[in-house]
């Protein structure tokens, strides 16, 4: 239908072909050229993963060997003494960013698995007769006994809300290690899960891209540990000083070990196996104590790095006509990502919880008796900096495993844009799906970690603190005869 | 007049065809079509001549007095705010109001650390933490505010290209502008500072004067008051490491006083955001509601959703650049609400301390209530389009509008405190009630203290 004269339809044509500027034209080619590039190397790196998989499988397990890189295309083989180029290249896969983290753990009785350091899920393994799954029972019967041994000192002294302090530290660590005995039997199969799950993601994009989960993995182990290993020097120390105060012998080493271990030594005589048993016994237990945070931290961070995963590239896609196949394979991933979640999380809900408990009742008990005068400096730098060093560690949990329920719903943003073109059945069930389903990280279900929980559980903690304010008195917390384990 | 181009490239014959540009871009006047992007964002700008900023509708203009006050006060250092184009603004750190604010910021703390070893000396309690909590509030505040001056730039271009789409037809302009609607309410909050301030001089000078002459009269010496043992009696902390000189009485007083105006800049900044967008979002409700009685076409729907998508991600960056911003100001205004309770049984001296009291207790109140209303107007005015949505008649109905519907009910379009919490009307309810908890509980804990009484005057 015409409805302009001849001339200006002329002129007109000639506008709609250039109604967009040269420079906005130019811009558009860009982006989608680079649009195009993102996917072409999305697609080749994916079957260059999965190559390399295969050739690496394919290859003798055999690390000394000099061993040949085959290039994709032709059949040169070149020999390197020592590392491949598979060597250095990591998958950006969980099972490998964390595998040096739970061998750290191994060292301390935690997760008895064999193989956590190789580069396949597969070559996991769980058995009863292995020399770590010995060490680890040998464990839990002596944090059996020391617990026996606190609680029999407690009970037989009055009970307060601060005189509990050694039985529910113990009482922790111990069903922490009972809890991840069991979680190692299962380990095996759900890091094969896992890697299952993420093998049907879209693949990272660049190197940085990969092995940016596995940083942070690093990193938050790097720092919980030393800054744990920084409280316990200080406790060393404040509790030399602390025996100094108290001093019931003339010997200072038998001091000290007779306040850091006075469960032991209420019911026997001095003597130094006991005293260096208790010693090992405590330093393991703080480190038991400090990585049940870490481990559901560090299991955060690698499911909201899949998430993450996934909504990056939805973001390359947003706005842009995508076919109803495109969508219905982003929802089958997102959903496995959520059953990966759950798995994790019936996995680990009980070490949550028994974390998050911990977290509030030492806050609550530190706090209280930040209240009252310290005996001597060492002693207020200690306590100070072990309160901060708690509520910190608290925080940073709460925090990062909140992320896993945010990243979920990130994917929502990138669903709304979707124009009215490409919008279909799949893409409406997708949204809904992301809406109504909760996923998050839970404690044995009873609460849901996200952000609202970090501040229920500070309004909690105001409130007991304001009734128990009233009812402590300055002088009975530093007693000499306290338990002094902190 | 024809100002610098927007886009460089053009060149005389195409100025032509502006107007058949101008007929393109208007979607009302032809056949519905698929809403195309090119006519949302590049077109509507750059096919007619450069908008003239200083007459349109949009949030850059509204606020930018009170940026520009502020700057005098030292917070918020950028430069070009007074420019009617929002391109214009720049955040350089060699520039005037940075140097400005480095040295507010180290004047400010050189008194928080003067404070803190005077009452390291005398002992921390409750009371006197006050002064400490204020000063560091002040001086987070002034480094939250840098780095939000640093996101500021691209911050108010993506805003202005957003809300570009807003200030032509078919949206309307409601009753009041978004500059009289920002204006009232900051001149508002400014005055009633400014009143509360004056109170607290006029409260210290006339209470140091009647101190001054019952001690005198009771101890049989000639009274004197004079400004110097005013200025040290009451910042003392101050000089026990500085001698007394009236330049740096006078300077002591200046900082006090930008210091008040930025624990006060918090909440106006907050307040005129929350507006910002509020006002946008009306605009989208508006046009719902006129459509109430129409036969729609689906595009009209589309180009709603559209729009309405847009504000969304709008509204998204704007809390990711804000949220330190709002989690230190409700914190701030949670604080000093509850302390301020906490002294409303006290016994005081004077009628004029009485008068002082009540009224800076009734205006923190206020511009906190006033604040959080504002903001949770956001979120308000985000949902009013449901009920002509739901009321759409079946021969207009589309996915556009189921989409839209499920959108406004599922989605919390709200500013949020770092994500712990969101800025609605059920928050301000819940947090009236966690605070009148706590005051109950810390009442009881200060009857033995209150029950003391008056100290004796004359010490």
């Amino acid at each position: 239908m015409k409805f302009l004269p001849a001339k200006l339809e002329r002129k007109f044509r000639r506008l709609k072909k250039h109604s967009r500027s040269s420079l906005t034209r130019k811009l558009d080619v860009m982006h989608e050229s680079a649009r195009k590039k993102v996917i072409e190397e999305n697609c080749d790196a994916y079957k260059n993963q999965k190559h390399s998989e295969y050739e690496c499988r394919k290859r003798p397990t055999s690390s000394k060997a000099p061993s040949s890189i085959f290039v994709s295309n032709r059949n040169i083989s070149i020999e390197f003494p020592g590392g491949t180029r598979e060597t250095f290249l990591s998958e950006g896969s969980f099972h490998q960013a964390v595998g040096r983290v739970l061998l750290v753990a191994e060292f301390f009785a935690m997760m008895p698995v064999k193989g956590v350091t190789a580069k396949h899920p597969g070559d996991l393994s769980f058995s009863w007769r292995n020399v770590r799954t010995c060490f680890c029972l040998v464990f839990i019967a002596s944090s059996l006994a020391n617990f026996g041994l606190s609680l029999f000192k407690v009970l037989n002294n009055p009970i307060s809300f601060n005189s509990v302090k050694p039985i529910i530290f113990r009482g922790s660590v111990l069903l922490v290690l009972i809890v991840a005995l069991r979680l190692a039997q299962q380990w095996p199969t759900l890091m094969m899960y896992w890697h299952e799950v993420e093998q049907g993601l879209p693949q990272y994009p660049s190197q940085v891209g990969k092995g940016q989960m596995g940083h942070t993995i690093r990193m938050v182990m790097l720092v919980g540990m030393m800054l744990s290993f920084a409280e316990h020097l200080l406790s060393m120390i404040s509790a030399i000083h602390y025996a100094r105060y108290c001093n019931s012998t003339s010997d200072p080493i038998k001091n000290y070990f007779l306040r850091t271990n006075d469960e032991i030594f209420y019911v026997t005589s001095y003597s130094t196996a006991l005293a260096l048993w208790g010693k090992f016994q405590n330093v393991y237990s703080t480190f038991i104590w400090n990585y049940m945070d870490m481990f559901v931290m560090i299991v955060s961070i690698g499911l909201a790095a899949k998430f993450r995963q996934l909504n990056n590239d939805l973001r390359n896609f947003k706005g842009m006509h995508m076919a109803p196949s495109y969508w219905s394979e982003r929802r089958i991933q997102y959903r496995n990502i959520c059953v990966l979640c759950d798995k994790m999380d019936d996995a680990i809900s009980l070490i949550t919880m028994v974390s998050f408990s911990n977290n509030l009742y030492f806050i609550c008990v530190q706090l209280l008796r930040s209240l009252n005068t310290m005996p001597s400096v060492a002693h207020a730098v200690y306590f100070y900096f072990s309160l901060i060093f708690l509520i910190g560690r608290t925080l940073a949990v709460s925090l990062y495993s909140a992320s896993v329920h945010d990243e979920s719903r990130l994917t929502l943003r990138y669903l709304r844009c979707v124009p009215k073109d490409s919008w279909c059945p799949e893409v409406k069930r997708f949204s809904e799906e992301v809406i109504n389903d909760e996923v998050a990280l839970s404690g044995m279900k009873f609460f849901h970690l996200t952000r609202k929980l970090v501040l229920s559980v500070a309004g909690t903690i105001v409130t007991y603190e304001l009734v128990l304010i009233q009812f402590h008195e300055d002088n009975d917390l530093w007693d000499c005869n306290q338990s002094y384990y902190s | 007049m024809e100002g610098p181009a927007l886009n460089a490239r053009k060149t005389g014959p195409k100025r032509r065809h502006e107007s058949l540009l101008r007929t393109l871009a208007q979607p009302a006047n032809t056949v519905p079509k698929l809403a195309d992007k090119t006519h949302l964002e590049f077109n509507v700008i750059t096919s007619e001549k450069l908008p003239e900023y200083a007459r349109l509708d949009i949030f850059h203009r509204a606020v930018y007095p009170f940026m520009f006050l502020a700057q005098c006060f030292a917070v918020m250092p950028l430069t070009g705010i007074r420019e009617p184009n929002p391109r214009r603004v720049r955040f350089t750190y060699k520039s005037l109001p940075m140097v400005v604010t480095l040295t507010f910021i180290a004047a400010a703390l050189m008194m928080e650390l003067a404070m803190l070893k005077h009452l390291l000396q005398i002992g921390i309690n409750a009371k006197n933490f006050v002064g400490l909590v204020f000063f560091g509030c002040v001086l987070l505040a002034c480094v939250v505010f840098i780095r939000l001056a640093r996101r500021w730039p691209p911050l108010i271009r993506y805003w202005t290209r957003t809300e570009l789409v807003f200030t032509r037809a078919p949206y309307e302009m409601p009753k009041r502008n978004l500059y009289r609607r920002v204006q009232l309410a900051g001149m508002m909050i400014i005055g009633l500072s400014l009143g509360e301030h004056a109170m607290y001089q006029v409260s210290a000078i006339l209470s140091y004067k009647r101190r001054v002459n019952l001690c005198s009269a009771a101890a049989n010496i000639t009274a004197v008051t004079s400004f110097e043992d005013y200025i040290t009696l009451n910042y003392d902390y101050v000089f026990q490491w500085l001698p007394y000189s009236p330049i740096i009485a006078s300077l002591i007083l200046l900082i006090n006083g930008a210091c008040t105006f930025v624990w006060n800049y918090m909440d106006l900044f907050i307040m005129m955001v929350s507006k910002g967008l509020a006002y946008r979002f009306e605009q989208i409700t508006a046009r719902i509601r006129k459509l109430e009685h129409e036969e729609v076409a689906e595009s009209t729907f589309i180009e709603i959703r559209e729009h309405y998508v847009k504000m969304c991600e709008l509204l998204e960056y704007v809390d990711s650049s804000m949220s330190s911003l709002i989690l230190l100001s409700c914190v701030n205004n949670l604080y000093f609400v509850c302390y301020q309770l906490l002294n409303v049984f006290n016994k005081l001296r004077w009628p004029i301390n009485y008068v002082y009291f009540w009224y800076s207790l009734l205006y923190l109140i206020g511009r906190t209530a006033f604040v959080f209303l504002t903001a949770a107007d956001i979120n308000e005015e985000s949902k009013r389009g449901l009920g002509v949505l739901r009321r759409v008649s079946s021969k207009s109905w589309c996915v556009e509008v189921e989409r839209l519907i499920f959108q406004m009910t599922t989605q919390t379009v709200a500013l949020s405190g770092k994500k712990f919490y969101f800025l609605t009307r059920r928050l301000l309810f819940g947090m009236a009630g966690t605070i009148v908890t706590y005051e109950l509980v810390l009442l009881q804990f200060d009857e033995p203290n209150r029950r003391k009484g008056l100290l004796p005057l004359c010490a």
